[in-house]
């Protein structure tokens, strides 16, 4: 290893394990203590480990221009992926003949500190996963009934808000973002390295859920576990799956398999080496003829929607 | 001429319709149930006039209107790398 990653960290996740290296503690710091579940899970004997190195570069004055997450491009020649953020602030290597990581960090991007731990560890965690049949995907996963369901969508559709509803309505969940999926011959959904949490905003907007009393503590994000206790899985079996749309009143429709197929391209990150994108896509498409899909327009009555989420999905 | 399906191409049958996923850029495309048969016949075998034939064996369309809706579809997959010439 190279002397220059002076910090080193470990982080099992599923039956893998993440060695992390930077040469920047508060950057370790950030990522670990906001991003990443206190509990490292292991599920079984170590299968693979990966190699994270992150290195931090302090010689930069230039501004960002322009919006975040949209300045991003990636290109995948020779087997390594490059994903590019931030017009260059970010800039992250996946290797996936020797499973690692290198990733570089400007000083401009600290800004952006929300946005980092998702950049230069899930996102590329999950091209390494799909080497092992595991797919991320842009979606809640809740459970009732022993049933588990995902509720797919786009950031800001209202994922978080349908998670905190349900979970007020004796629910379970498995994250109210991120998923990985696998076929065991079931479908199983696992809460990825960003474990179902909330931060300061989105405590204060839905404290109606989580009950007057409740207090966010010194962290910039909590787990979710601290509000529902019992209530948060690490993984569950899924039966059905609904893709989220805005609505004025609770509607469930049921969708074709084809348009499953559709919504499922946009909510799975497809942007990988070919081969690996054909993979997933296989994948989707099993899920498309397997699992049974709605779209789900959500209203602001939460006992409505369960009723109808019991009613018609859970059957 | 003859065309055929690129390499970088994942396509996936539903009944009738299909979905083509460019697997180079992610970008997806839906084609309904014309599109399909005719994507089906874009494998280097069938040049344009023998697609038009089948198209209009198979659909209720006249042989010139399928010729020109068959040419403009062709030009758009090539414009989007989708397939090949030859």
């Amino acid at each position: 290893m190279p002397a220059e990653y002076s910090y080193h960290e470990k982080l099992d996740f599923l039956n893998f394990r993440i060695l992390w290296h930077t040469n920047y503690l508060p950057l370790m710091n950030m990522i670990w203590e906001q991003f990443l579940s206190p509990k490292n899970r292991l599920v079984g004997s170590v299968t693979d480990t990966f190699n994270f190195y992150v290195r931090f570069v302090e010689e930069d004055d230039e501004e960002i221009p322009g919006n975040t997450a949209l300045n991003r491009y990636y290109d995948c020649q020779q087997g390594i992926l490059r994903l590019t953020y931030l017009n260059g602030a970010i800039t992250v290597e996946v290797d996936y003949q020797i499973r690692q990581v290198r990733a570089m960090i400007m000083k401009r991007a600290l800004n952006y500190q929300w946005a980092i731990g998702n950049w230069v560890l899930t996102i590329p965690l999950s091209e390494l996963m799909k080497l092992y049949g595991l797919y991320l995907m842009h979606s809640a996963c809740l459970v009732s009934a022993d049933q588990g369901v995902l509720f797919a969508g786009k950031s800001g559709i209202g994922k978080t808000t349908l998670t905190l509803g349900l979970l007020s309505m004796g629910w379970q969940a498995v994250s109210d973002d991120e998923v990985f999926l696998t076929s065991n011959p079931d479908l199983v959904a696992y809460s990825g390295p960003e474990k179902a949490k909330i931060s300061w905003s989105s405590w204060r907007r839905f404290q109606y859920y989580l009950g007057q009393q409740s207090r966010f503590n010194s962290k910039k994000l909590v787990n979710l576990d601290d509000y529902f206790p019992g209530q948060i899985l690490d993984s569950h079996s899924i039966s059905a799956i609904c893709f989220i749309e805005q609505s004025d009143r609770t509607v469930i429709l049921r969708l074709q398999p084809i348009e499953s197929f559709r919504r499922m391209l946009s909510v799975g990150f497809l942007t990988s080496e070919p081969q690996l994108t054909r993979k997933n896509s296989d994948f989707l498409y099993n899920i498309s003829q397997q699992v049974p899909a709605y779209l789900l327009g959500v209203g602001l009555d939460v006992k409505a929607l369960h009723q109808k989420l019991t009613e018609i999905v859970l059957h | 001429m003859r065309y055929r399906q690129s390499n970088s191409v994942d396509w996936k049958k539903f009944e009738q319709e299909s979905v083509l996923l460019d697997l180079s850029s992610g970008y997806y495309f839906r084609l309904n149930a014309v599109g399909t048969y005719i994507w089906s016949l874009l494998d280097g075998k069938h040049n344009l006039a023998e697609i038009v034939e089948e198209v209009v064996k198979r659909f209720e369309v006249s042989q010139r209107q399928a010729k020109k809706d068959i040419s403009g579809f062709i030009q758009y997959l090539l414009a989007e790398n989708l397939i090949e010439k030859g």
